[in-house]
């Protein structure tokens, strides 16, 4: 073996740098001080972003870099230790983007002997990451060029092997299409973000990784006596036999009965069709087999086929429950194969089924409006509940032709094209789509979506169950919960395991802390996970002011639609948010981080996270947060035990 | 995959775990775990004998002996002897059923049948 750099406690022990436009790899010793202060995953994707990547730097150009962090828990012997995080600045956002997946590609990254590889420049032609144990070489990619990412994967274990683990973009990452995903096991995705898209923007087809070495963990027999124990508890845990049995797929109809499923575009909350596209026609009409990442009896993913008349059959893992949402009730699908199609199209062509579904929804709702028309879509027509509809206006979008063009760039950049009016039904917050939750009458829900450091997206703060259950009409306190559920959830990400499993089954986060300190020795407690992960959020607001020079606060809100449209239909009809509302939730939300109310970070609170190297940074540009009246509170967000679903 | 590892290695490591589970997607999209049937294959090719059977059923490798030769592997109908680049030896499940303890699904479950025949 040569130049493997032996880990310890967790690590894999070494970290490549490759230059796309040169073709050069080096190898490093994995900087323990660095994953130790930030956490690995996407904290560290974060700093290096921070660190490395210009502030102006076009997001598709080459001074973007291209992580992939395998996370210190993933491989270790974890439940659902499975996962691998991809980060760069967001194409679709401007800001820091990262974005992970399950699957079995983290762990192998981590057995072949890597924790991080940090890619820059662009790659004269078309390559594809290849990692044999210590063999690593970029290798031509133009047999794999122009292939969905479901017919590549397959394509290249059959020249490669099947026992490498593959992961590949399709051709909107190829095309820059600014919400394009990376696919991993058929069906496991990197969706948020663009992520798909900076890897084709580099010319980087594909990862393709074998890994036959074991990693060394800080304490094997305590750590193997602790997972025993939760394997053996968590067996019982109420809410496993519906995540096994539904996966995420499970919430269609729960999100239907509480009236929170965004329908046709989020125009209303309530879907007539609902028993058409929910977890009971998943299981009975499409189900294949229950599917899992590695190291998990979860088995959340549910490889099905979609069978409609006068079209192929298609194999695909889900839709699980934004793809059911986002492609199902608020495109107006009523059947099950239609969703399952379409989750089927957009992995294949490598786009964001949440991002996806938000863009066609969104133009399905300014063809409703006749604000684009058949003259726009080459004759066609872009009508609710059509597949075939659907399926030209995607293939416009990935080839960028006509009115496509003005899609691929997500929501908020159609919206700003198209004007008349669209931006107030442009879905979105900060350029990324919203999640498949309506937050109307859902306000914590909402301000997740408007304070989620990546763009509006739901699984950074999950605030759906608490706002069930503490009242949807009042917005006082609901910002103390999201920043504490903005803390412990983004550590899944760092630490590489899935919060499915970690998070729904009463795992409390000091078992989890004791699970990493048995994995790394670094002998902390939760209140130094929570403050490492607020470390990490404010870093990353810092970058985001940094890139987009403005008051954090005008990033910050949603469309117009949020407070200017009551909900029309279904249970909640009626009900809705005030402007005032908002702002009220916004206030307590700065106020509850110790950011001033333009939702700039303030210098006290930067400096009690060790980040004043960022105070000065947005002192710089005139955006450090003034000091509050009555100081930064001594812990910011309130600890919160979600009530059962 | 990871404690048949762990118990035998003090490793996470699947590639050196005597069971493993062959994924055949996209299509038909099924699973097939590989155990050992205990048929004795491998014991009957081994030239230096060094897999003998124990009263349990189980084949056991003697490490001292094995050569690593790699005879044993075609011959083993499952597809469950296997070579790791770190050691010296083949791999073969001496049935310490750390799997089955741990598999919460029931999909690994020791076959009494078996075990009370090869008796």
């Amino acid at each position: 073996m040569t130049d493997r750099f032996t880990g310890s406690n967790g690590l894999a022990g070494t970290t490549l740098r490759i230059n796309l436009t040169t073709g050069e790899i080096k190898r490093y010793p994995t900087d323990e001080k660095l994953m130790r202060e930030w956490f690995g995953g996407r904290g560290v994707v974060a700093k290096i972003l921070y660190d490395e990547v210009p502030r102006d730097a076009d997001p598709l150009g080459p001074e973007n870099l291209f992580i992939i962090s395998a996370g210190v828990m993933s491989g270790c012997f974890i439940p659902a230790g499975a996962k691998i995080g991809f980060g760069s600045v967001s194409p679709l956002t401007n800001g820091h983007g990262d974005s992970n997946m399950g699957g079995h590609l983290g762990p192998t990254l981590k057995f072949a002997g890597y924790d991080l590889v940090i890619m820059s420049g662009i790659s004269p032609k078309p390559v594809y990451l290849f990692i044999d144990d210590d063999k690593v070489e970029l290798r031509d990619a133009s047999q794999y060029w122009g292939m969905g990412s479901l017919e590549c994967e397959p394509a290249m274990k059959k020249d490669l092997g099947e026992d490498f683990e593959i992961a590949t973009i399709g051709p909107a990452g190829e095309n820059g299409i600014r919400f394009s995903c990376i696919t991993h096991d058929y069906g496991r995705q990197a969706g948020r973000t663009g992520q798909g898209a900076v890897m084709g923007s580099k010319k980087l087809k594909a990862i393709a990784v074998r890994g036959t070495g074991g990693i060394n963990v800080h304490d094997l027999n305590k750590l193997t006596e602790q997972v025993t124990a939760i394997i053996k508890r968590t067996q019982t845990h109420p809410n496993m036999a519906p995540w096994q049995k539904y996966g995420t797929a499970f919430f269609i109809e729960w999100s239907n009965d509480n009236a929170v499923i965004p329908t046709r575009n989020f125009q209303t909350t309530y879907f007539e069709d609902i028993k058409g596209i929910s977890g009971d026609a998943l299981v009975e009409k499409c189900l294949i087999t229950h599917k899992a990442c590695f190291g998990c009896w979860m088995n959340c993913g549910k490889y099905t086929k979609a069978v409609l008349p006068g079209k192929e059959t298609v194999y695909l893992e889900g839709p699980e429950y934004e793809t059911g949402a986002l492609c199902g009730s608020n495109l107006g699908m009523t059947d099950i194969n239609q969703v399952a199609y379409l989750n089927w199209l957009m992995d294949n062509v490598g786009m964001d089924t949440m991002s996806g579904g938000g863009v066609v929804a969104f133009a399905m709702e300014c063809f409703q409006r006749g604000l684009i028309t058949t003259d726009h879509l080459e004759g066609h027509t872009l009508n609710w509940g059509s597949v075939e509809d659907a399926e030209h206006f995607i293939d416009m979008v990935v080839h960028r032709r006509g009115i496509g063009e003005y899609f691929s760039g997500g929501t908020k950049r159609a919206a700003e094209k198209i004007g008349r009016g669209s931006e107030k039904f442009a879905m979105q917050v900060k350029g990324q789509e919203m999640s498949g939750y309506d937050g109307r009458y859902a306000p914590g829900m909402l301000l997740s979506y408007m304070t989620c450091d990546i763009g509006a997206h739901h699984n950074r703060s999950w605030t759906i169950t608490v706002d069930m259950a503490e009242g949807r009409d009042k917005v006082e306190g609901r910002a103390k919960v999201v920043v504490y559920l903005q803390h412990i959830r983004p550590l899944f990400d760092c630490w590489c395991i899935c919060r499915l499993f970690w998070g729904e089954l009463d795992i409390e986060p000091e078992e989890i802390v004791e699970s990493l300190n048995h994995i790394t020795g670094w002998n902390i407690d939760a209140a130094e996970a929570f403050k490492t992960s607020e470390k990490i959020w404010n870093l990353v607001r810092c970058h985001y002011l940094e890139r987009n020079k403005a008051n954090g606060r005008t990033f910050d809100y949603p469309p117009a639609r949020s407070w200017e449209d009551k909900i029309p239909t279904g249970p909640s009809a009626g009900k809705g948010l005030t402007k005032e509302q908002i702002e009220t939730m916004l206030d307590e939300y700065y106020a509850c981080r110790g950011w001033d109310n333009d939702g700039n970070p303030s210098r006290e609170v930067l400096h009690d996270l060790k980040l004043d190297f960022a105070a000065d940074n947005i002192e710089k540009i005139g955006l450090l947060g003034k000091p509050l009246a009555n100081g930064i509170p001594a812990v910011r967000g309130e600890r919160y035990k979600p009530k059962a679903f | 995959m990871q404690i048949c590892a762990i118990g035998h290695y003090q490793e996470t490591n699947p590639k050196k775990a005597a069971l493993k589970i062959e994924a055949h997607f996209p299509q038909p999209g099924v699973y097939k775990p590989k155990v050992c049937t205990q048929c004795g294959k491998c014991m009957e090719i081994c030239p230096e004998g060094a897999i003998y059977r124990r009263d349990d059923g189980a084949y056991i490798v003697l490490i001292e002996k094995c050569t690593n030769c790699g005879e044993c592997i075609p011959v083993c109908k499952p597809g469950v002897v296997f070579q790791h680049r770190d050691l010296q030896h083949v791999i073969i499940c001496d049935n310490c059923f750390k799997c089955t303890e741990l598999c919460n699904t029931g999909a690994i479950t020791v076959h009494t049948r078996l075990v009370k025949e090869s008796k």
